[in-house]
């Protein structure tokens, strides 16, 4: 099976890269299907926590995309309430099998520290984003202290 | 043949029916192979006058035989040089650049053996005449390139056979993987290649010996089990279209522009079953587009043309019953379209899950709660992520191709850039 091959050497790559921004990728050796691993986002109002996500790749995987789910709540004109978020490159018309993960946990914490508020999942977060953005980050970084993880210490 | 010291057999054909098998050893000139010809004495052509022909040249005579791409039971052509010339006139009539020096390495050219090995096997390029199909040809000149191969009378040259008058070359392909009969070509496979730039498989990130390079101008590369594996996957989701070019295929899996594989051997990698598939599938297509239907029943899929002039109809596989237009039962009057009605029939949720569906009426139900309707086909639709763009994956039963609309989850009409507008406040 592709996928077992190339998450294999994805995940090695990912975790010997070192990188702060994805860390902590737990996976299951029964299942390199399903990661989880902690967002750790670099502007405010999400710099003050962590974020847990999961990642659901199908069997079908690279020729298929992955499917991406907060486990953490955050306050985020992007993500919904069921954590699920709208990420284009790994939306089925787009995908593209040579996109390595990596790419798309870029794409990700892009979305996450910059919202996008003309493609929102949450209109009314986009609308207090777009028209009172201190309310929105007041609100957000509430909501960040209350629910999300504690950030690494290094 | 690798590289061991160990005698082995060629075919040595004396006239078109006639040859004789001949025990050689590697170290040989083909000086030396002509003498034990000559030895045979069952032809009447010394030495000195004979012309050794293989891939579509006289072999000279200080030409190691290990040099050649001569595997076991390989055929070799002798004739009387036709323009007798003195010394060994007749060895450097050849242009150096003959054939090009992959025709001598083993592995350069693929094909799929559907007779023997089943697989995708290295294969060996051999020349004939066009006219008497002898390999008693000499070319002017070698392939260039793979139209050179692929298309008649590209190449020249002179049939050596006495009575032929063959002006043109004719390449074909003989698998490597067994031994294989005198003419016994196969169709080659030019986009498989060996990967002698070392490129990682975009699908599995390996890198494989031999790949199939798609068309595109990235030239994008993907081992063989991959391209099993996406394969498949085209076919369980009817990723395959149908090019006015190229007939039912697929492209790069990156989406390339103008990257189809043209041509329907490359499907035989997919295994037999998924070929016979690939193959249904093509011929349904072809069935619709000749004012064919299909079957809705979840399952059945069965194509087949019905009478002209009549809505109603039964299929002639799974006996159901149903309306031409709508899929329905058969009705009296004009068809519904409402997509409550439609739910019935199209899912796009598993076959399985919809053959219950089916009879049950709260999975039916339950469906009905979750989904929504495909503007365009009315397929139960169930939002899977984040997005609210939705792209329709159904299979549209009047093309045989996906619905691919464009819509959008929350309005329920086709997706555009005012409607995203209309979403961003939602109460305005």
């Amino acid at each position: 099976m592709a996928a077992t091959r190339r998450l294999g050497k994805e995940l090695s790559d990912i975790r010997t890269s070192g990188q702060k921004v994805f860390r902590d990728i737990i996976v299951d050796e029964s299942n390199i299907l399903q990661w989880n691993g902690l967002i750790v986002p670099e502007n405010p109002p999400y710099n003050k926590g962590a974020f847990r996500i999961r990642i659901d790749f199908p069997a079908e995987y690279p020729f298929k995309p992955p499917k991406i789910t907060f486990q953490t709540r955050i306050y985020h004109p992007n993500i919904d309430e069921k954590g699920q978020v709208c990420l284009p490159i790994i939306s089925a018309e787009n995908w593209k099998p040579a996109t390595k993960t990596d790419q798309v946990i870029q794409s990700l914490v892009a979305l996450v520290n910059d919202p996008e508020p003309e493609h929102p999942l949450r209109g009314e977060l986009a609308e207090e984003y777009t028209k009172d953005r201190k309310k929105f980050m007041k609100n957000a970084e509430e909501f960040t202290k209350k629910y999300s993880e504690k950030r690494p210490s290094d | 043949m690798d590289n061991s010291d160990e005698d082995f057999v060629v075919n040595v054909k004396l006239s078109p029916d006639r040859s004789i098998e001949l025990h050689v050893d590697p170290n040989w000139n083909v000086r030396q192979l002509k003498e034990a010809i000559h030895r045979e004495k069952q032809i009447n052509i010394s030495s000195d006058e004979m012309s050794v022909l293989f891939q579509g040249h006289a072999l000279v005579n200080t030409e190691s035989l290990k040099n050649l791409d001569l595997g076991n039971f390989s055929f070799l052509h002798v004739v009387k040089s036709k323009k007798p010339r003195t010394g060994q006139a007749n060895e450097v009539n050849i242009p150096d650049a003959s054939l090009p020096i992959e025709a001598y390495q083993l592995s350069n050219y693929f094909v799929y053996c559907k007779t023997k090995c089943f697989r995708v096997c290295p294969a060996k390029l051999r020349v004939r005449c066009d006219a008497c199909h002898q390999g008693t040809f000499v070319v002017e000149q070698g392939p260039n390139k793979w139209s050179d191969v692929l298309e008649k009378e590209q190449i020249g040259g002179e049939c050596q056979t006495e009575s032929c008058k063959g002006k043109y070359a004719e390449f074909y392909f003989k698998c490597t993987g067994h031994q294989t009969e005198e003419h016994e070509g196969t169709v080659p496979l030019p986009l498989i290649q060996r990967n002698t730039s070392r490129v990682e498989c975009l699908g599995c990130g390996d890198v494989t010996k031999e790949v199939l390079v798609f068309p595109c101008e990235m030239g994008h590369c993907i081992c063989l089990e991959c391209f099993k594996e996406f394969g498949n996957v085209a076919l369980s989701h009817r990723d395959f279209v149908n090019t006015p070019e190229y007939g039912f295929t697929i492209g790069c899996p990156n989406k390339c522009m103008n990257s189809f594989l043209d041509d329907a051997h490359y499907f035989r990698i997919l295994g037999d079953a998924s070929y016979e598939r690939y193959q249904r599938l093509a011929t349904e297509l072809c069935i619709l587009q000749s004012g064919g239907v299909l079957c809705p029943s979840p399952g059945c899929e069965n194509a087949f043309i019905p009478d002209d002039d009549i809505n109603d109809i039964r299929c002639d596989h799974c006996n159901n019953y149903f309306c031409r237009l709508c899929h329905m039962q058969p009705h009296q009057g004009e068809c519904s379209s409402s997509a409550t009605a439609s739910a019935s029939q199209q899912f796009t949720v598993d076959p399985m899950r919809s053959e219950r569906a089916r009879w049950d009426r709260a999975a039916r139900q339950k469906i009905l709660e979750i989904s929504k309707p495909c503007p365009q086909c009315k397929s139960p639709t169930e939002k899977s992520d984040g997005c609210n763009h939705m792209t329709c994956i159904a299979l549209d039963l009047r093309s045989g191709q996906k619905c691919g609309f464009q819509w959008c989850w929350v309005c329920v009409k086709e997706w555009t850039r005012v409607c995203q507008g209309t979403h961003w406040f939602p109460n305005s």
